[in-house]
């Protein structure tokens, strides 16, 4: 037959071949590098600014360090805060890996802490031992309900996901507000925006003296559960082939919509219990502001991570470290503590410029 | 002796490793239509993008008129004359032919003179018979008028050659025979072609001068008196080449119950205009079914209502005697419609992801395992392996994006795995639209074998010679109708012809009405033929 005169290994394009161990460490090394300088560079620029205010950039970066590094209280508050930064990288990242851009992590937060504050309230008398698992079950079923509206108005009348995601954090916010000023604001309390202390059996257990709690366990199973569904399901494969391709996908049978409210639910629902681990382990109660922006960082988490599992628990460390620092920047370089977030900024812009480069290069 | 208008000599241009082009000399004369031929991946489409400044070469001269020049980018070619129309068009949809042609334009001033520009679109719309309305919106307009938008760009802004870079690929037979007289009427008011081909009929048709190119060098230039279909094909291919028409093929088996029976199916396209108005149809299995049409006359509509990509609106989809009208895409495949689809990039494949994980989409029998359950990809390799050895097809490696392979080996990706799942009727979109003469001629031999196996195919395809050379039965669609089905060994191309511009065909005709002006008169009477076996 004729077939032997084409050259069936005919590449158009050159690519690097993956698989070959020579080639694989360099790689990983080279990575970690550009990560590394980048991140370095960053700290410089931020550096210069702050000299050029007329601050003494040693002495901000010492107050970071002071702040997040130096002693265990430190590291345990930056491990605190990677709880709900993992968590909801992780509702941002799913939903990324089908095209779709998820911004509702805040909202989904809130929704899960007001399922959870429910639970807590209401069955504060069961044992943990069934108490745990139901409130962290009732925060991500909020979370998922939250995150299944806007997966299904983007199935069923095409609205944005970006835009009804973004929407729905507000609403989630007010209903929040609305609920810790009527119905659920605590009887007894001096007249402040929360609930009633939840019972005792309903607080997150903590480890040795310190705050952290039961969540980062949440959290690190998350990103597990999220890295075997892509890595090794037959569900994370087809939602794969749905970001890759949806026309593919949708003419090689694959129900498309199912799997983007799917993903949409299945993000939201590691927000959720995001929301509940912050009111079950840090607040005891609802009250009014809970997340703080914790969906927004979220969000940078998951794009300086381009996604990948592993990387969302570094990314998510790093920049719990500068948050973490950051509110020692006003004690000790007499800096707004929101000066960290230029520093973030610079982080991100250059990461993403790195992961532009890499990507065009390996495309052209 | 007429004079060179442009000499290329000793053009190389490499990608890398790749020599696209080795040493060509090339030379094109004033006022003639020259034809550059040769398989996919010879180097046409490149050396005439080193012409037109897309790309620089390595090595070798350029001379217009006689002059050396250096052509650094689009703009320079076009400042000595030279102008191209792509295979994609370089058009606005949004706007009107009017602000189109404006924008190419180099004498555009602050304000645009609309009057005056639509004034000059419609005398070389009347010089040329270009048939165009300056105040349509380019995506109204169907893709034969848009090429001619191109053209009116070119020639306003001054080109005195134009390099056509397969125009006929997203051409219906009846648009292309209408581009090739337009070559005429340019060639005869002083313009230069060159007209980038990889189909030896469009070639002999309307070319005077012919170059042949083979993996990126010049194999010669023939005028077109010496050309012949046999020489051309030496020339391209390099060696003799087989018989392309005989094919191998299997005496149908007895008449039987139809496959498939569409029932005066009715659907609409994306505009939502009726395309499908009352089709009926049936397919036996082990035949090949040739769908014939010109463009837009439901063709594709037909097998995607099969499929159930597009919805049917009235009427009935029997397969195997089940109605499976209003089934789920998953179902149907299920039940053994398998597809190669028209661009297999774009509708077959994942461009992210690597050969063995796009091997694994749509794969019936694994796909009713649990959702939580890895993919096997062993089972996906074996059943790969099974079609190579049983269809001769071969396989790029498997570890790469699908997307850095060539257009060819992602169709046969495609098509491999489409032959790998358990299936009874094949949908085939343009198979071999696109691809080079030893690609077509085993995709055309792989079609036959799996009819020979006993499966079902529903042929569409826009090459007459391809729906005569291998299907068993051709049906006409017009309108979206059948207008008449025909036994291709007794066929007559003209009476088919007749069906799919007019969508009747009487001896009255044949004396009466010549090719250029059919008659546009909404089809009375309808020959429905059911052939049965």
């Amino acid at each position: 037959m004729s077939a032997t005169n084409v050259d069936p290994n005919a590449i158009e394009t050159p690519v690097p071949v993956p698989g070959r161990i020579g080639i694989r460490l360099p790689n990983s090394l080279r990575e970690v590098w550009n990560y590394v300088w980048t991140i370095g560079l960053a700290l410089v620029l931020f550096g210069i600014l702050l000299a050029l205010l007329g601050k003494d950039p040693i002495r901000a970066y010492t107050a970071i360090y002071d702040g997040a590094l130096r002693d265990s209280y430190g590291w345990s508050e930056v491990v605190v805060k990677m709880i709900p930064f993992i968590l909801t990288a992780l509702a941002v990242a799913i939903p990324a890996r089908l095209g779709l851009i998820n911004v509702g992590g805040e909202g989904q937060i809130y929704i899960g802490a007001v399922f959870a504050s429910f639970v807590a309230l209401k069955f504060g008398a069961l044992p943990p031992v069934i108490l745990i698992p139901l409130l962290v079950a009732a925060g991500a079923l909020g979370g998922a309900l939250w995150g299944g509206v806007v997966g299904l108005t983007r199935a069923v009348v095409g609205l944005n996901e970006t835009i009804s995601s973004l929407l729905l954090n507000y609403l989630a916010i007010l209903m929040v507000d609305m609920l810790v000023h009527g119905p659920w604001k605590d009887p007894g309390g001096p007249n402040w925006a929360y609930t009633a202390e939840f019972p005792v059996n309903a607080h997150l257990a903590t480890f040795g003296g310190s705050r952290i709690s039961l969540g980062i366990v949440f959290a690190l199973v998350s990103v597990a559960v999220y890295f075997w569904l892509f890595r090794y399901t037959r569900w994370g494969y087809k939602m794969r082939v749905v970001g890759g391709n949806a026309e593919a996908a949708s003419r090689s049978g694959i129900r498309v919509n199912w799997y983007v409210i799917g993903a949409l639910m299945l993000g939201a629902a590691f927000a959720g219990i995001a929301g509940m681990v912050e009111v079950t382990a840090i607040q005891w109660r609802l009250r009014a502001g809970i997340s703080n922006g914790y969906g927004y960082i979220g969000f940078l988490v998951a794009w300086l991570a381009i996604q990948k599992p592993g990387r969302i628990i570094v990314m998510a460390a790093i920049v719990s470290i500068v948050s973490v620092g950051g509110d020692m920047l006003q004690i000790g370089a007499g800096l707004p503590s929101s000066t960290v977030n230029i520093l973030m900024a610079f982080i991100l812009f250059l990461v993403l410029r790195n992961q532009g480069l890499t990507s065009a290069k390996e495309t052209s | 002796m007429m004079e060179d208008f442009v000499v290329l000599k000793g053009i190389t241009k490499t990608f890398g490793s790749f020599v696209a082009n080795n040493n060509v000399d090339f030379a094109v004369k004033k006022q003639q239509v020259h034809a550059l031929l040769g398989e996919n991946g010879a180097g046409k489409s490149t050396l005439m993008k080193l012409l037109y400044g897309v790309y620089q070469p390595d090595s070798g001269d350029v001379f217009v008129d006689g002059e050396k020049v250096v052509i650094n980018s689009p703009h320079d070619a076009r400042a000595v004359g030279i102008g191209m129309v792509f295979q994609s068009f370089m058009l606005i949809p949004a706007f009107t032919v009017i602000e189109n042609v404006a924008l190419s334009l180099k004498d555009l001033g602050l304000t645009i003179d609309q009057r005056d520009i639509e004034k000059r679109i419609l005398e070389l719309s009347d010089k040329y018979g270009f048939d165009i309305d300056p105040h349509a919106k380019v995506w109204q307009l169907p893709i034969g008028a848009q090429q001619k938008i191109e053209i009116i760009k070119l020639v306003m802004a001054g080109a005195r050659l134009l390099i056509f870079d397969e125009p006929t690929s997203v051409l219906a037979p009846h648009e292309a025979e209408s581009l090739f007289q337009i070559f005429d009427s340019l060639r005869a008011s002083g313009y230069t072609i060159i007209f980038i081909s990889h189909k030896l009929n469009e070639v002999l048709r309307c070319s005077d001068e012919i170059t042949v190119l083979r993996r990126g060098a010049v194999v010669g230039t023939i005028n077109r008196s010496e050309a012949t279909e046999a020489v051309l094909v030496d020339m391209i291919i390099g060696e003799k080449s087989a018989n392309s028409q005989s094919y191998e093929r299997k005496p149908l088996p007895p008449p039987n119950k139809p496959l498939l029976e569409m029932r005066d199916v009715v659907a609409c396209d994306d505009r939502g205009r009726r395309t499908l108005d009352g089709l009926n149809l049936n397919i036996f299995p082990g035949e090949i079914v040739g769908i014939a049409g010109v463009s837009g006359n439901g063709q594709k509509e037909a097998g995607e209502v099969i499929q159930s990509i597009r919805a049917v609106e009235s009427g009935h989809i029997l397969l195997d005697g089940t109605d499976i009208s209003h089934w789920s895409i998953l179902d149907v495949r299920q039940a053994g419609v398998v597809c190669i689809p028209e661009d297999p990039l774009a509708f077959g494949a994942v461009p992210t992801l690597t050969v063995e994980e796009n091997l694994a989409l749509g794969d019936v029998e694994a796909d009713s395992a649990k959702g939580w359950r890895p993919v096997n990809w062993g089972q996906a390799r074996a059943k790969l392996d099974k079609v190579q050895k049983e269809f001769g097809l071969q396989m790029p490696r498997l570890n790469v994006p699908i997307r850095a392979l060539s257009g060819g080996n992602v169709q046969r990706i495609v098509f491999a795995r489409e032959l790998a799942a358990k299936s009874k009727l094949l949908l085939a979109y343009y198979p071999t639209r696109g691809t080079d003469i030893n690609a077509a001629e085993i995709i055309r031999t792989v079609l036959l074998h799996y009819r020979n196996l006993g499966g079902a195919i529903l042929l569409i395809s826009e090459d007459l010679d391809e729906l005569f050379m291998i299907s068993d039965r051709i049906v006409v669609m017009y309108h979206g109708r059948n207008v008449g089905e025909r036994d291709p060994k007794t066929a007559d191309i003209t009476e088919i012809g007749y069906l799919m511009t007019d969508g009747k065909f009487s001896h009255k005709d044949r004396q009466t009405v010549t090719p250029n002006v059919p008659p546009m008169q909404k089809a009375g009477v309808e020959s429905v033929a059911h052939v049965s076996h």
